[in-house]
């Protein structure tokens, strides 16, 4: 009977580690959107700033390809749209993740205490 | 306690998170301020770059070798804006732009810097609350252990010491109950005498609310419920006492000292307005053991056209004072220098005014047991309101054709 419970403590405590990674995951990628998301913003600003005569160049891999300042500046905007769509998809992600970790929060907690009461059970069975 | 050794753990843990935390906003900091101090050279290299065409340089080819080489173009700067963007500028420019990323690497070192000075705050809280558990500094935290069986018993033992008091029952329990020295009584026992002592709590209540409502409509010295609806500014020895009493109150104690001084009075004072004169009273006797308020106003006293005294004990007085001298003065002399103050009521009214207002003063009192307000609440300036039915003459009109009939 405890071997049982046992068991099935151990099974929900893996369920959990693997949600706990998962969000791990999910909130590692979604610093990093933000960062790029930051990054991109300060591109657009500079770009902005400048005349239309300055050169634009983008690095692809090893080569520095020249660009048109406002194709350039599309490109930038289209890209931080694209990242914000990213960003909050993560942060529903992020949620529901975060709803099932307390789930299983709470799952694990219920099965330990009445893990412990049939311990308790048990010795006072053994005792008597 | 036993429960320090616990808190103190707690708190060695929590100051330790702290302590990391503090530990990485520091470090934080200094990549941030390194950065700094690159652009800062940077930005000096760029200022000094254009002076010259070209420079002769030593090029790394690859991390072992150098070559000598020449550094020519020196003004086109390309600059990386990040996501692998970038731009030509000239030396300036790209010192504006350096610029700009310093002012924002400032910001953030501000930031992380308030970080800081949260978390060292914080920090002190954790010392403090742990100095302040151990004890150490006299400051002690003040610990009352809860346990449900003795605070039942507890307040069970104070209900019957106080149902003993109050109502002096001769209690069976009386024996000493301090701690749980009834093992003898059986739980069904205990329960059925625990509803027997709750009726009679209850019966005592009753009892004590009946006793407020007495004490409330006697005027009993022995009572002592302060419930009695007297306002009592003066010693109750003065003869001139401004008080609020139930007229059930006045029935049975029949005070009329205390009323006449108040009759001379005027009727103006709210106070009075619980008070009746003997008059008045013949309607409530009736009444009985339920207080109610009846308003009505005490006589009006005949200040009026019958004696102007010189006692001004209402604002009727000062008219009439005012009136008769003026009528003395009309006939007197000629012309008088009217006056271009308005006057409250003037001349002309105050005279229709008289003949009206001893009528209307008439004292009435209905006993409505019900409601609490007898309804009979007469006002001067229902005088004045009579006055509107009649033509409306201007007041110079007026006072010339009181000069033309004089």
């Amino acid at each position: 009977m405890a071997d049982a419970m046992q068991k099935k403590f151990q099974d929900e405590v893996e369920k959990y580690q693997l949600a706990e990674k998962e969000f791990q995951k999910a909130m590692a990628a979604r610093k990093q959107l933000d960062a790029q998301l930051n990054e991109n913003t300060m591109v657009k600003d500079e770009l902005d700033l400048l005349g239309t005569e300055s050169k634009v160049f983008k690095m692809m891999g090893p080569v520095l390809v020249q660009q048109d300042l406002e194709e350039a500046k599309q490109n930038v905007n289209k890209r931080i749209a694209y990242i914000n769509g990213e960003l909050k998809r993560h942060e529903l992600l992020i949620k529901d993740l975060e709803k099932k970790q307390e789930d299983f929060r709470e799952k694990l907690s219920r099965l330990q205490q009445d893990f412990q009461k049939a311990q308790v059970k048990q010795a006072t069975v053994a005792k008597s | 306690m036993s429960l320090l050794p616990k808190m103190d753990q707690d708190l060695g843990r929590l100051k330790e998170e702290q302590l990391l935390e503090l530990r990485n906003t520091g470090v934080q900091i200094r990549q941030w301020e390194k950065f700094k101090e690159d652009y800062n050279h940077l930005q000096e290299k760029l200022q000094e770059l254009p002076d010259k065409v070209s420079y002769e340089v030593m090029v790394p080819l690859g991390p072992l070798a150098f070559m000598p080489g020449q550094l020519v173009h020196t003004n086109e700067i390309l600059v990386l804006l990040g996501e692998n963007w970038f731009v030509e500028k000239s030396a300036k420019d790209a010192c504006a732009v350096i610029d700009r990323r310093k002012k924002s690497i400032a910001d953030t070192i501000n930031k992380f810097k308030e970080q800081k000075q949260l978390l060292e705050s914080r920090l002190e809280f954790t010392a403090d609350i742990q100095k302040e558990a151990s004890g150490t500094e006299g400051i002690v935290d003040i610990r009352e252990e809860y346990d449900p069986e003795k605070e039942a018993k507890w307040r069970e033992n104070r209900a019957k010491r106080k149902r003993k008091t109050m109502g002096k029952v001769p209690d069976k329990e009386e024996t000493d109950f301090s701690d749980g020295g009834r093992a003898e009584k059986t739980q069904s026992t205990r329960e059925k005498e625990e509803a027997e002592l709750w009726a009679h709590l209850d019966r005592l209540e009753r009892q004590e609310e009946e006793m407020d409502e007495l004490a409330r409509t006697e005027e009993s010295p022995d009572s002592d419920e302060p419930s009695r609806a007297s306002l009592e500014e003066e010693s109750p020895d003065e003869t001139k006492k401004k008080t609020v009493k139930w007229k059930d109150q006045q029935m049975e104690t029949m005070d009329e000292d205390k009323i006449e001084p108040k009759r001379n009075q005027g009727g103006d004072e709210r106070k009075d307005q619980g008070l009746g004169t003997p008059d008045e009273e013949e309607g409530d006797e009736e009444e009985g053991k339920t207080s109610t308020i009846v308003f009505s106003h005490s006589d009006v006293p005949s200040a009026l056209p019958s004696s102007p005294s010189d006692v001004v004990s209402s604002p009727a007085d000062i008219y009439n004072r005012y009136q008769s001298k003026l009528k003395v003065t009309t006939t007197q002399t000629l012309e008088q220098p009217k006056s271009i103050l308005k006057e409250p009521s003037g001349l002309p009214l105050s005279r229709d005014v008289e003949p009206e207002t001893t009528q209307d003063k008439k004292p009435t009192v209905q006993p409505i047991p019900e409601s609490a307000f007898s309804g009979n609440v007469v006002e001067h300036q229902s005088a004045a309101a009579d006055i509107q039915p009649k033509k409306r003459v201007s007041k110079f009109k007026q006072a010339r054709q009181v000069k033309g009939e004089r």
